[in-house]
């Protein structure tokens, strides 16, 4: 007898199990499901299916750097180690070989003007030469806005790209990283994010992560940042430079696709109150 | 074309293990019943085309070892970490190493105490076996940090900044390990790694299963042997599943299987296919593990050493492998 349960360990009636084209479970509320055999046990169970980046479906990472002039010096080269081993982390995950990656990088610098980086424009992270990254930070404003925009034009791309893809509710959902220490002076960045953050994969949004760097004394908007971000607690505060560097890596190559997860990770991971 | 790493890896091989066995000279499944095959070395780097794992990184190595209490039977299963570079490295350095260092303190003991050797002192046999296996990856991942361009695995990592990356962490030749120890009286086994490890032994006219390791049902934190001192596994944590039965009557059988499908088989059938005598129509395992892909394995694979031990056929120096591959 094949029984059924959720990811919480709630049972599912068989009678309310119903299956897809591909004769797979799904559950009464639509949460798919799947099957396995537990090793020693003869019983099989069934558990919410989550969403994984693996090769056939690599998480893209968004990341949006600060390049504005006070980010100069140390900050943007903290930026540029902490982006490049986030590269480094992503590259080590997953079996080895070419068509492998787990995950696609696309990086987008702004200041008074938002661009991607040449050779970052969502490409396999194993195609990418971490020691080949420069950022320069000369720019004479802040704009969240066009970065903003700039990723949300390239995520409908890829997004609508992806619409109909059949584990569309497997795939692990996108995520943004935006750093800075200053203030947003240009545009709307608030209707912006709104706009970024409606954007879905299958049934779940986009997440999007903020974290404003305070190291040294800097004008930056932590309260428009914290608004900006998909939850207030998926705001990050950078007091020193080498958080900012531990908050990319372990936020860009976690793997994880929800808010909450990535709030949680936040938490548990650094001793700064948020 | 060979990398740089893998003659280094088969020099070394050579050097010290190569005397010990053979290679099979062909992938599939394959069924042995020759009393004369005395040592056995295959590996596979074969995983379901098409899929993400291509490569399987699994090694495999057995063979007898001739003492004065009678022939002992020493097995060894090995499985490369995916998220490791050069697993398949790794595996075959780990069963070669691994039975290797079990040679001589297994030969000693028999001699000393015959047949009836303590399980304590079968459990150093082991232990021995995992610290020869460690050793081996340790000085192979010293060699790749002293030189690392000279080594640089390019179809491992193609960027130079990521193989220091990686050399510098540790996940180079990370690998599962199962070691097991087969005489007339007793067997013993030992894993570190998420292999499936089950035992069926007969006594009284009854069987009993025990199933000593299982695989992990998540895809991080595979314990595994790797070379780094400083994520080395403690001593006393080597064998994370270490069992031995002195009191098997008759028969008795072990299956030792890398984790992939395995994950989705259930161990009782795995023994009950072993213990099953009738011949098997050409291509069974390849069925039996497309089988499992039914309930859930997806396009996996799975490594599996079955050995069915007759007590008196092994007093005679008679014993029945199968491995089943894909």
């Amino acid at each position: 007898m094949e029984r059924y349960f959720t990811a919480d360990g709630i049972e599912v009636p068989a009678a309310d199990v119903r299956r897809d084209a591909q004769g797979r479970p799904f559950g009464p509320d639509q949460v798919p499901l799947t099957t396995w055999r537990a090793p020693g046990k003869r019983e099989r169970v069934a558990v919410k299916r989550e969403r994984v980046a693996r090769s056939g479906q690599p998480q893209l990472i968004v990341v949006l750097a600060d390049t504005s002039l006070s980010m100069a010096g140390p900050r943007i080269k903290a930026a540029v180690d902490g982006i490049r081993e986030m590269i480094l982390d992503c590259q080590t995950r997953g079996p080895r070989g070419p068509g492998k990656s787990y995950f696609k990088v696309l990086l987008i610098r702004f200041d008074e003007t938002a661009s991607v980086i040449p050779g970052y424009e969502m490409v396999p992270v194993r195609d990418i030469d971490p020691d080949a990254l420069q950022l320069e930070a000369k720019g004479r404003a802040t704009n969240f806005q066009a970065a903003l925009n700039l990723a949300e034009r390239h995520l409908r791309d890829y997004l609508a790209l992806l619409a109909d893809h059949p584990d569309i509710e497997t795939f692990p959902v996108p995520l943004v990283l935006l750093f800075s220490d200053g203030d947003s002076n240009r545009g709307d960045p608030l209707a912006a994010a709104g706009s970024l953050k409606k954007l879905r994969m299958g049934s779940d949004p986009v997440v999007l992560l903020c974290a404003g760097i305070t190291e040294g004394g800097s004008s930056v908007n932590e309260d428009l940042l914290r608004k900006t971000a998909s939850l207030p607690e998926c705001y990050q505060r950078i007091s020193d430079l080498e958080t900012l560097k531990e908050w990319l890596v372990k936020v860009g190559s976690s793997g994880k696709s929800s808010a909450a997860d990535l709030a949680a990770l936040i938490r548990g991971t650094t001793a700064v109150e948020i | 074309m060979t990398s740089p790493i893998g003659w280094l890896v088969k020099y070394l091989l050579h050097r010290h293990f190569a005397p010990f066995g053979q290679v099979p000279p062909r992938h599939g499944s394959t069924h042995l019943t020759d009393d004369r095959v005395l040592a056995v070395d295959w590996s596979t780097n074969r995983g379901a085309p098409g899929t993400e794992k291509t490569r399987n990184e699994d090694a495999a190595r057995w063979g007898f070892l001739a003492t004065k209490a009678g022939p002992v039977l020493l097995l060894a299963l090995a499985d490369g970490v995916t998220s490791s570079s050069c697993g398949f490295w790794a595996s075959r350095v780990a069963c070669a190493a691994g039975l290797r260092a079990m040679e001589e303190p297994a030969r000693r003991a028999y001699d000393e105490d015959g047949p009836g050797v303590s399980t304590h002192r079968l459990s150093t046999v082991i232990e021995a076996g995992f610290t020869g296996a460690d050793t081996a990856l340790a000085g192979i991942l010293n060699r790749l940090r002293s030189e690392p361009e000279r080594y640089w695995s390019r179809q491992e990592e193609p960027h130079l900044a990521t193989w220091r990356y990686v050399l510098a962490r540790g996940q180079v030749m990370e690998t599962t390990l199962c070691l097991a120890m087969i005489d007339p009286v007793g067997i013993i086994v030992g894993s570190v790694g998420d292999s499936l490890v089950a035992l069926r032994r007969c006594r009284s006219g009854e069987t009993c299963d025990v199933v000593i390791g299982a695989p992990d049902e998540g895809e991080h934190g595979t314990a595994a042997l790797r070379g780094d001192d400083t994520y080395r596994i403690p001593p006393e944590s080597f064998t994370r599943a270490l069992y031995a039965t002195q009191d098997y009557e008759g028969t008795a059988a072990l299956v030792l299987a890398t984790d992939g499908v395995a994950r989705h088989a259930d161990a009782s059938s795995l023994l009950d296919a072993l213990c099953d005598r009738r011949p098997r129509p050409d291509g069974w395992a390849r069925q039996s593990i497309h089988d499992l892909k039914g309930r859930g394995a997806g396009e996996d694979n799975m490594t599996m050493i079955g050995v069915t031990v007759r007590r008196a056929a092994l007093e005679e120096t008679g014993c029945e492998a199968q491995q089943a591959l894909r």
